[in-house]
């Protein structure tokens, strides 16, 4: 069962690669099929990585919910379903240069770590730790996503900027990012040439596959929103859990109090961009320092600050 | 003149205190304390702090109460602020989603998500609620019961006490722990009135207040003879044992519910269960150590010359954690509308007319 699991994994991963290697591609190649099979790729890798997710539960007799090792593997799986149905409905195509990459380091890193299947401690044995992590992974897949799309953004700023002579850039237009007309046509306002020719917003790396910055902005947003929601149930299930399992619902251990940095985050960045309009760049800063967070809690907390959590 | 004066500056602390950017300067600062206090060890002594941090930033760290963030005073002041920013920005909320509710022109649905907004914010007070309850009425206490023996909970302001009828350890076959049970009587003015047997993750539930299984371990018995006189012991496990009236002689107490010799003499844990249970004492005087031995139930040893140690029985104690949190049916329901608030902003996001 764990060499078929193993090999899943493997070819998964392959897909992965090849996947990554399709978007990077578009960096020195302008092929309009290059972001499909890219997709395509992802999506059958995607496939793979699910089937040995499934080889693993009938193998462990559970969800595949308890370690660092499943863990990791499961944000990955999150990151690439949430890429997934981004490209479906938005075809940004440049998030897959990040994206990729991000989702091989994290097999590749969970790839290093005991993949034993451990029987589940007395404090694990609850409902409750699989809404816990089954809300985790999208939250941490819309956060990883929700970070490529910041880092594209800033590049796009740059590349605008290099374009327009240097100095620094300005902040979208409130109106052209706050949501009243669709995206689409945010973009063609924002952009005099109109979106159908692709037009070189400055020369620069991803130039020509990037999007208007008002519809990264929005995307952003939008992808935030979607993994902060999820934040706030992992939370809640996390203090059910744990109200049920310690007589506490909240404790202040080291992972908790990451998850609530975490979340006051991205409140304020919420609440920042929806009442004080900030679009653009500070928005994408702080998206990249709330993923930051994000990792630190999965990451950082699990080495440098251990507590009641096993990851 | 004088008292325009006063008003508008009233008016400016209540703008401030109300504002958005206050809040997002709340935010940012207790994300800020939140990671300091995960970072710094906290609750130690003050020595602690200057040993490890230095003597200007250890002192400074314990006057700024570093060593305890989350119970220091600005910490519960950036709180208390927060809730009263959030109070202001709920009945803002509330306010403007009363007068879009009004308003013409909108399927009941639409209206209906409108209250989001709102519902979510107002979650939050009622979550400040239940933990202000909690931190002011709630109760807690734990404490270690020799199976058969009872907690008297009554003493502490409980309304019952507990009965520990028996505790049990399942395991899997490679004998990592699979549950941890107690079966427990509830006694009230005397009369056994409730039983259940908890279990990690299934505490009981009696009377508002709340049973968990927290921890367990060995208890061990037996008698010292000195001098001609006996007096019972009791020890936990892995605990010091004073042994005669001088206060001269301590033993470190180990037990081995199934004990074995390794190869190099050493003594290891072959299962957990007690198939071959043994006690292993260790004597000081001082802090010399001056004994070693091995005694099996109902085995004694003379340490010197008139003072016997005797092992009689081993059992188990249970770890129990007994609460009662008052703030709880308020946190839960905070919980509940902050997340109905939420999914009410996710159908008014989807609704036709703010289609992304």
């Amino acid at each position: 069962m764990l060499a078929l699991e193993q090999n899943l994994y493997s070819l998964a991963f392959a897909a992965y690669f090849l996947a990554a290697v399709l978007f990077l591609l578009q960096l020195w190649i302008r092929r309009d099929a290059l972001p499909g099979f890219g997709f395509l790729l992802t999506a059958a890798a995607f496939l793979l990585h699910t089937a040995a997710l499934a080889v693993r539960t009938a193998a462990a007799g559970r969800l595949p919910f308890s370690s660092f090792y499943e863990f990791l593997v499961l944000f990955a799986w999150g990151s690439a379903l949430v890429f997934l149905f981004m490209f479906r409905r938005y075809r940004i195509a440049a998030a897959g240069v990040l994206i990729l990459p991000l989702i091989i380091g994290i097999l590749g890193y969970a790839s290093l770590l005991s993949k034993d299947i451990q029987p589940l401690l007395p404090a694990l044995q609850s409902f409750w730790l699989q809404l816990h992590v089954l809300t985790a992974i999208f939250a941490y897949g819309a956060f990883a996503v929700s970070f490529a799309l910041a880092v594209l953004y800033l590049v796009s700023e740059g590349n605008r900027e290099a374009a327009s002579g240097g100095g620094p850039g300005e902040e979208p237009q409130k109106s052209a990012g706050s949501g009243h007309s669709p995206a689409g046509r945010a973009a063609g306002n924002q952009n005099p040439v109109g979106d159908k020719e692709r037009p070189d917003r400055g020369k620069g790396l991803f130039a020509w596959l990037l999007p208007a910055p008002p519809v990264l902005d929005r995307l952003i947003y939008g992808t935030a929103a979607f993994g902060f929601t999820f934040l706030t149930l992992v939370i809640v299930t996390g203090a059910v859990w744990a109200e049920e399992v310690w007589g506490r619902w909240w404790g202040w251990d080291p992972k908790e109090t990451w998850a609530l940095t975490t979340w006051l985050i991205y409140l304020f960045y919420l609440h920042a961009h929806l009442s004080l309009g900030w679009r653009g760049r500070r928005g994408a800063w702080l998206a990249c320092l709330g993923f930051a967070a994000v990792l630190f809690t999965l990451i950082g907390v699990t080495y440098l600050l251990p507590g009641l959590h096993s990851y | 003149m004088d008292r325009s004066k006063k008003q508008s500056l009233y008016d400016r602390a209540v703008r401030l205190l109300t504002s958005v950017k206050l809040c997002l300067v709340l935010f940012s600062f207790l994300a800020l304390a939140a990671a300091a206090g995960s970072l710094l060890p906290q609750g130690e002594e003050g020595s602690f702090y200057l040993a490890h941090y230095g003597d200007l930033f250890g002192r400074l760290i314990v006057l700024l109460g570093l060593d305890r963030v989350y119970r220091s005073g600005w910490f519960i002041l950036a709180g208390g602020l927060l809730f009263l920013n959030l109070l202001a920005c709920t009945v803002r909320r509330t306010a403007f989603a009363a007068q879009q509710f009004r308003g013409p022109g909108q399927s009941r649905l639409v209206r209906f998500t409108r209250l989001g907004s709102p519902v979510l914010h107002a979650g939050l007070l009622v979550l400040a609620v239940g933990i202000f309850l909690g931190a002011v009425y709630g109760k807690s206490l734990s404490c270690r019961v020799p199976e058969g023996e009872a907690a008297d909970l009554t003493p502490a302001g409980f309304p019952f006490d507990l009965r520990v009828d028996r505790f049990a350890v399942e395991y899997y076959p490679d004998f990592q722990p699979k549950q941890y049970r107690t079966e427990l009587t509830v006694v009230e003015n005397g009369q056994e009135v409730y039983g259940k047997t908890i279990a990690v993750n299934d505490p009981l539930h009696y009377r508002g207040v709340k049973v968990y299984q927290a921890s367990y371990g060995w208890v061990l018995e037996g008698t010292i003879e000195e001098d001609g006189r006996v007096r019972p012991y009791r020890v936990f496990d892995r605990n010091g044992l004073t042994l005669d009236k001088a206060e001269e002689f301590l033993a470190k107490m180990y037990f081995f519910p199934d004990y074995a010799v390794r190869e190099d003499g050493h003594p290891y844990l072959k299962t957990p269960l007690p198939a071959n249970p043994k006690l292993v004492y260790l004597v000081f005087r001082g802090r010399d150590l001056i004994a070693t031995g091995v005694l099996a139930p109902g085995e004694k040893v003379a340490l010197r010359e008139g003072l016997v140690l005797n092992f009689t029985r081993y059992r188990y104690f249970t770890g129990l954690q007994v609460k009662r949190d008052p703030g709880l049916p308020f946190v839960w329901s905070g919980f509940g509308m902050v997340l109905l608030g939420l999914a009410l902003r996710y159908i008014q996001r989807m609704s036709p007319g703010r289609r992304f």
